[in-house]
């Protein structure tokens, strides 16, 4: 295989490759056999002609048009491997500029992108981390109260948000309106089911009594055949039952199921939650900044072919989750009144954006020379296993192993510009307490805490399988 | 009987592709041809050394065109070797 380099412009490299005879005689034959078992010649059964009959039969033409077909991906493949350009996993543009007796061929290949970062180290963020608050907390348990609550029934008057046991029988004109029989229904305040002002109405009422109402449907009622008129109500209440929440007590936070026992754990543990979460959330939004600011202050080098490569995975994407709620792409594109242009177009920004900011965070890893060990890998695919998402894949495979360690070595790339740039001007106590805490895990510790908080690690697993997919 | 007429066409089929490879070749030829007719007008057309000829006559098939059954005429057809080295391009390819 000869060939010789051009460089092109836009960071593409042109080949011009000579396929040698043998090569070609190769693929030939190949396509003698292809042919052959495809075409009927007079005389002889499928598959069984000979070369020279075949040749005679569709023309020399034709096996060389089909040689070309697994011919030309291999001569380019050898040749681009030969050429030692880095795979950019985008498919050369190949043009066969002669092809008998010698065939040449014209590879356009992407080089890999470069970028020039700006002076990020100057770049400063002070965004402070959110202060966990006792009210966050006092909510939190208030929620788990109200999961925790029970109905319990009770002789006394019906209070709005009470439950009510009912049957309940509404004419509209004489037509039926609105039927319950024996049905759960919560009197809250301002409910519009079923029409609204029914809930005061069964205000007051006590179990095994009944009443009459007559109630106005409002002209803007959704269905218009019972809008703007008068609907007459029977009720009858079977029972009342009143919202109990259950005391906070180191039984209730026993009952959790959660290995705590006592409402103080629980609420340390609620604490410790909402901590990781706000630090996670903060990391987020510095990651997304300090991406957004490098993108933004680099100067890039990125062939066009990469470009469209990436587009049609962005509309690969596009499409399957269209697929997904089984939404038809031209009807998709009607709806929004876009040309098949115009999503092109789109995609092809934000596929330069997709690649951009990979390629920003490559290069930041690499001037920073984060490193990430075998260890750490290990470490971080045993987590991954953990969450239900992977429970059930195979991550001890050399390709998982690459793409969790691109995970990391970007995350710690990261994690360093975060060192540098991260300033908050709130109060110097605090945010010792919160860097401290923070500079000493950078990538290491981080798996550590994660592994002891629920959420934060599932947070974590969320994102980074986030970063594997947009990786494909 | 003029050498021109004696051969009809050759017969291109897998198993006369195989014969090729040991030197005999395959035609169909006028009924009334002779093997020495054969071999004469071998040797005239393609320029090589006949050694020897085989002849059969194929029996026409029965076909039904419409209601009466008819039969295809018979034809012969002749197996002719040569020489060892000779070969005939018609056969091997343009």
């Amino acid at each position: 295989m000869k060939f010789t380099r051009d460089e092109g412009e836009d960071r593409q490299a042109i080949l011009h490759i000579e396929v040698e005879e043998d090569r070609v005689e190769k693929h030939l034959q190949r396509a003698h056999q292809k042919v052959a078992a495809r075409i009927n010649i007079p005389g002889f059964r499928k598959g069984k002609a000979p070369r020279n009959i075949v040749e005679q039969f569709v023309g020399r033409d034709y096996l060389l048009e089909e040689a070309m077909e697994t011919l030309v991906p291999e001569a380019v493949g050898v040749a681009v491997e030969e050429s030692d350009i880095p795979s950019t996993h985008t498919p050369p543009r190949v043009e066969v500029t002669e092809r008998d007796p010698i065939v040449k061929i014209d590879a356009t290949v992407a080089l890999p992108p470069v970028a020039t970062l700006g002076d990020y180290k100057k770049l400063k963020f002070d965004d402070e981390l959110e202060v966990v608050t006792d009210e966050q907390i006092e909510e939190q348990i208030a929620q788990i109260q109200e999961s925790q609550a029970t109905w319990d029934p009770v002789k006394r008057a019906a209070k709005l948000g009470d439950l009510l046991v009912i049957t309940s029988k509404g004419l509209v004109e004489g037509k039926e309106f609105a039927n319950v029989e024996g049905g759960e229904f919560l009197a809250e305040a301002g409910s519009m089911n079923p029409v609204p002002g029914f809930a005061e109405q069964l205000k007051g009422m006590k179990e095994g009594g009944s009443k009459e109402f007559d109630i106005e449907i409002p002209a803007d009622y959704p269905n218009e055949e019972f809008a703007g008129k008068t609907a007459n109500f029977n009720v009858e209440v079977a029972e009342v039952k009143k919202k109990e929440l259950p005391k906070l007590t180191d039984a209730l936070a026993a009952s959790l199921g959660e290995d705590f026992k006592t409402v103080a754990e629980l609420r340390t543990r609620i604490s410790d939650n909402l901590e990781a979460q706000a630090k996670d959330g903060l990391r987020r939004s510095l990651e997304e900044k300090i991406v957004d600011a490098l993108v933004e202050g680099a100067e890039f080098e990125v062939s066009p072919m990469m470009i469209e490569h990436e587009a049609e995975h962005v509309l690969e994407d596009q499409q399957r989750q269209l697929a997904q709620y089984n939404i038809d792409f031209q009807q998709y594109m009607q709806g929004i009144g876009k040309t098949t242009e115009d999503i092109v177009a789109e995609a092809k920004d934000s596929a330069e954006l997709r690649l951009k900011r990979m390629l920003v965070i490559d290069t930041l890893a690499e001037d920073t020379g984060a490193s990430v060990s075998d260890e750490e890998v290990a470490a971080e695919i045993a987590l991954m296993q953990e969450t239900p998402q992977y429970a059930n894949e195979n991550l001890d495979t050399d390709e998982a192993r690459d793409a969790v360690q691109r995970i990391l070595r970007r995350r710690t790339a990261i994690d360093s510009v975060i060192d540098v740039t991260h300033k908050p001007k709130a109060a110097k106590a605090k945010a010792k307490k919160s860097t401290t805490a923070k500079k000493k895990p950078a990538a290491k510790a981080k798996a550590k805490p994660a592994a002891k908080k629920k959420p934060a690690s599932s947070a974590k697993a969320k994102s980074s399988s986030k970063d594997a997919k947009s990786k494909k | 009987m003029s050498l021109a007429k004696v051969l009809r066409r050759p017969i291109v089929t897998e198993k006369s592709t195989l014969l090729g490879a040991q030197g005999r070749y395959v035609f169909e030829v006028d009924s009334d041809a002779s093997k020495h007719d054969i071999a004469k007008a071998v040797e005239w057309a393609f320029d090589v050394k006949v050694v020897k000829v085989n002849t059969l006559t194929v029996p026409g098939k029965v076909k039904r065109y419409g209601r009466r059954p008819s039969k295809q005429p018979d034809w012969k057809k002749a197996i002719v070797s040569l020489q060892a080295g000779d070969t005939i391009q018609l056969f091997e390819g343009a």
